[in-house]
C-alpha cells in the first residue's frame, strides 16, 4: 500500500480542534514525513476532552505547540511544522491541503488561499460538523467542474445551522471525518477516484430531527 | 414521454414527526413543484440544505428516480 512517507507533496493541515486532532493522527498513521499545522487558537480546558492530543500542561499554550509535543512525545517520525496563526487568501499553500476550521468565513479564505496558489495545491478537503451532521469535500481545485462544486457548497455564516461542534457532542462526528479523510487520502496515493462530497447523518436521532429524508425509488 | 417516467416512481419520505408517506414522483418533476405538491412539507429553511449524491441541489434540481435527497442543515464547526 502506498503511503504519504513517499508522496512528494507537502501536507497542509488546518485546523487541530475536533477534526483536526483526528487527521492529525490518520496522517500520521498514513506515514507522513512532515505536517504543516496551521492554527492561530490556545488549547482551552473544555477543548481536552474532544482533542485528545492535548494535555493538561498544554493548556494556554498555542495548539500548533500542542500538536507538536504530542507527536514528538509519542516518538513518530512525523515532524509536525508549526505555523501559529490564520490562513488568509495570501497565504502561499501547496500539494495536499486538509482543512477542519470552524467558520464558513474561514473556509471562503482558505478556499481563496488554494485558488490563489498558481496550480501549486492537488487536493483540497474539507470537514465540517454540527451535531451528528458531517459533510466532507475533497477536490481537485484545478478541475474546474469540480471546483465550481465545491464553491456551490460555501454559505456564509449566517447561513450555516445552530449545531454545536464538538465540545459538547460525542467524538463520533470528528473520528468520521477523519475515516473519510483517511480513506480518500489512501485512494489518492493509490491513483483511485475519491467519494467528491459526503454528507451524512450519523445516529437516528439526528435523522428524526432533520425535516426530510426523500428516498426516490 | 419515457417507460420509466410513465412507471411514476415512489418517493417515500419520512419527516421529522415519524410520518411516513408515499407519494408520486414524476420524472423531471423539480424539487420545488415535489414539495409544493405536498402541502405538509415546507421548503428548506435558510440554514438547511437539500443534499443529493453529497452535493447541494437547488430547488429548481429535477429529481430523478433512484437519487436519495436528505434536507439537512448546514453544518460548519471543525
Amino acid at each position: 500500500m502506498a503511503t504519504l512517507r513517499d508522496w512528494p507533496e507537502a501536507v497542509h493541515l488546518i485546523g487541530v480542534g475536533g477534526i483536526g486532532t483526528h487527521v492529525l493522527l490518520a496522517l500520521i498513521e498514513l506515514g507522513a514525513r512532515e505536517v504543516h499545522v496551521w492554527d492561530d487558537d490556545i488549547v482551552s480546558p473544555h477543548n481536552r476532552p474532544n482533542q485528545f492530543i492535548y494535555n493538561k500542561d498544554d493548556i494556554g499554550r498555542p495548539k500548533v505547540n500542542g500538536a507538536r509535543r504530542f507527536v514528538r512525545s509519542q516518538q513518530y517520525d512525523t515532524i509536525v511544522i508549526r505555523h501559529n496563526r490564520r490562513v488568509t487568501k495570501e497565504t502561499r499553500l501547496s500539494g495536499i491541503v486538509i482543512s477542519g476550521v470552524d467558520s464558513m468565513a474561514s473556509r471562503t479564505e482558505i478556499w481563496e488561499a488554494v485558488c490563489n496558489s498558481g496550480g501549486l495545491v492537488s487536493t483540497y478537503i474539507d470537514g465540517r460538523i454540527g451535531d451528528d451532521h458531517v459533510w466532507v469535500f475533497t477536490t481537485d481545485p484545478y478541475d474546474h467542474d469540480k471546483a465550481e462544486r465545491y464553491q456551490s457548497t460555501l454559505y456564509s455564516d449566517e447561513e450555516a445551522a445552530d449545531l454545536s461542534c464538538t465540545t459538547r457532542q460525542n467524538p463520533h462526528s470528528a473520528l468520521t471525518v477523519a475515516s473519510i479523510v483517511s480513506i480518500n487520502l489512501s485512494l489518492l496515493l493509490a491513483e483511485e477516484p475519491v467519494n467528491e462530497a459526503d454528507y451524512r447523518i450519523l445516529t437516528q436521532e439526528a435523522q428524526r430531527n432533520v425535516r426530510h429524508l426523500l428516498d426516490v425509488s | 414521454m419515457s417507460t420509466s417516467t410513465m412507471q411514476r416512481p415512489t418517493i417515500s419520505i419520512t419527516d421529522s414527526t415519524g410520518i411516513e408517506r408515499s407519494s408520486k414522483l414524476i420524472e423531471g418533476q423539480t424539487l420545488e413543484e415535489y414539495f409544493n405538491a405536498i402541502p405538509e412539507l415546507k421548503v428548506p429553511a435558510v440554514d438547511e440544505v437539500a443534499v443529493m449524491n453529497g452535493f447541494p441541489i437547488g430547488m429548481d434540481h429535477q429529481v430523478p428516480a433512484g437519487g436519495s435527497v436528505i434536507v439537512g442543515k448546514k453544518p460548519r464547526n471543525g
